[in-house]
């Protein structure tokens, strides 16, 4: 445990936090949100807070859930006015007895036993520019290829931003370049345990795509959104696996069928999805998946049980 | 004063005469650059993304914006001085809303002196803010603030131990040291702490 929820009282109470954004994902890996005032945030630790779920996809059965925030996961928004700040925690959900992605997550690390793998992650998104009443116009920011540097590349400094933002959020990244297709950007994640990589990647997506929202573009981090261009490939990987390389590799082939569905290319092969030198990387990850349960899944299946 | 300094404009401006008439005033000033042209808000926070400016000029009202938001949103995001060129009639509004953040507003028709003493005043105190910023120390994270929160529970938990006194004593003890001493309540904490481990 780093932080209490003592910790973070005693932190809005001297930094002048305004609002506390209590993040949860519903079943199909969409951020949610709801902002609650400082009053309420001892009752939320204690008691949990309930919101209404029938609009939740995944949750509508439950009527209603209940959200847990894990004061482990506090962060403030950087972005936000530094007076009346912004603070937000990851929350494990309780719904009578339909899943918690989150709480699966910790499960399974705690089943497995393999809370010393860490995960990295990179990520591609187009960017395109907005009109004038901020409709998405399709339209790529830039027509710079792979690597290409300024002026060609626009994307340099939104992607400073970006790695910038989420370092203020305590989390690393390891390389940004300019993509292969025009507008198109990637950011690699560093590695890290499953539960912060699953929620690394949610809070990616939000912090990329306010940074372009703030800039007049729209971040697009569907797998191909332009005809004919490179489409964007999301990675993820197992770093550094050592001695249990062949192991894992193994397992993950054996395993398949259970990671195929987060996939963008559903009837994709083996070969082409998993690579394995020194790092055991897994390809085309599709960004709309429940980073949770994908977590999940692949702890499960490379331990073999 | 400003020697070797040179500085870029953005002008956002949907009235082709008015444009002419602020980059009339710029071209004489030896000091700015080639200004950069827009009518388009969204082209114009595209432009602040990609490039580097000083100064931007916003005649207000855009064609379908007031002008203020975007005032107000470039001021938050972005280090730049602002002036809002405001009709007459709008003047006071505008006024009373961007004056304390800084943002420079001129009513509308704007003599020509006032308008590059205006923008020459802009520049100076930018100059002097980023020197500012240099020397100030940068703000403490919420990892090191909330060390310093769990550093001080910590030492007060030793002192209500040790002197059996009530957490509100305890409190007063750390922060009283940390005036006297002119330490940080978080090295007031850490001394506490090595003071009762020996």
């Amino acid at each position: 445990m780093k932080y209490t929820k003592n910790d973070v009282l005693a932190y809005v109470n001297e930094e002048d936090v305004k609002f506390i954004r209590l993040v949860f994902c519903d079943l199909n890996g969409n951020q949610k949100n709801i902002s609650i005032m400082p009053n309420e945030l001892s009752k939320a630790f204690d008691e949990g807070f309930k919101i209404d779920s029938t609009s939740i996809s995944g949750y509508e059965k439950a009527k209603k859930i209940t959200l847990y925030p894990d004061p482990n996961t506090i962060s403030l928004l950087p972005w936000r006015p530094s007076q009346g700040r912004v603070i937000r925690m990851f929350c494990d959900i309780s719904a009578n007895d339909l899943l918690s992605p989150r709480k699966e997550l910790k499960n399974t690390v705690e089943e497995t036993g393999l809370d010393n793998i860490h995960f990295f992650q990179r990520f591609e998104f187009y960017a395109f520019k907005l009109d004038d009443e901020g409709n998405n116009t399709k339209i790529p920011y830039d027509k710079a290829s792979l690597m290409d540097i300024a002026p060609l590349d626009k994307g340099e400094k939104i992607r400073r931003d970006i790695c910038l933002n989420l370092l203020e959020m305590e989390i690393e990244t390891c390389g940004s370049f300019h993509a292969i297709g025009p507008g198109q950007n990637a950011i690699c994640l560093s590695p890290t345990t499953a539960l912060n990589a699953a929620e690394n990647s949610i809070t990616f997506e939000s912090v990329t795509k306010t940074m372009a929202a703030m800039n007049g573009l729209e971040a697009d981090f569907s797998s191909s959104p332009i005809e004919n261009e490179a489409p964007s490939i999301q990675v993820i990987g197992i770093s550094n696996p050592g001695e249990k390389t062949i192991e894992y590799y193994n397992n993950l082939k054996a395993g398949f069928e259970t990671i195929r569905k987060y996939l963008t290319n559903q009837s994709a092969s083996f070969e082409n999805t998993v690579e394995c030198e020194g790092n055991i990387t897994i390809k085309g990850i599709a960004y709309s998946s429940n980073f949770y349960m994908l977590y999940s899944d692949i702890l499960k299946t490379i331990s073999g049980k | 004063m400003l020697k070797e300094v040179r500085y870029d404009v953005l002008i956002i401006c949907s009235h082709q005469s008015i444009t002419q008439a602020i980059t009339k005033n710029l071209i004489d000033n030896p000091q700015i650059n080639t200004p950069t042209i827009t009518s388009d808000p969204m082209n114009a926070r595209r432009l602040l993304l990609e490039r580097h400016f000083d100064v931007v000029i916003i005649n207000a009202p855009l064609e379908h914006e007031s002008g203020l938001n975007l005032a107000l949103e470039i001021n938050d995001q972005h280090e730049v001085g602002i002036i809002l060129l405001a009709k007459s009639d709008q003047y006071d509004e505008l006024f009373d809303k961007t004056n304390e953040l800084g943002i420079i507003t001129l009513a509308k028709p704007t003599p020509s002196s006032l308008f590059t003493q205006s923008l020459k005043i802009l520049c100076l105190t930018r100059q002097k803010l980023a020197s500012l910023k240099k020397r100030s120390s940068s703000e403490v994270s919420l990892k090191e603030k909330i060390k310093e929160i769990q550093l001080v529970n910590e030492a007060k938990i030793i002192l209500m131990k040790r002197r059996s006194i009530s957490e509100d004593e305890a409190h007063h003890i750390i922060e009283r040291k940390a005036m006297n001493e002119r330490m940080t309540k978080k090295e007031a904490a850490q001394s506490i702490i090595v003071e009762y481990k020996n």
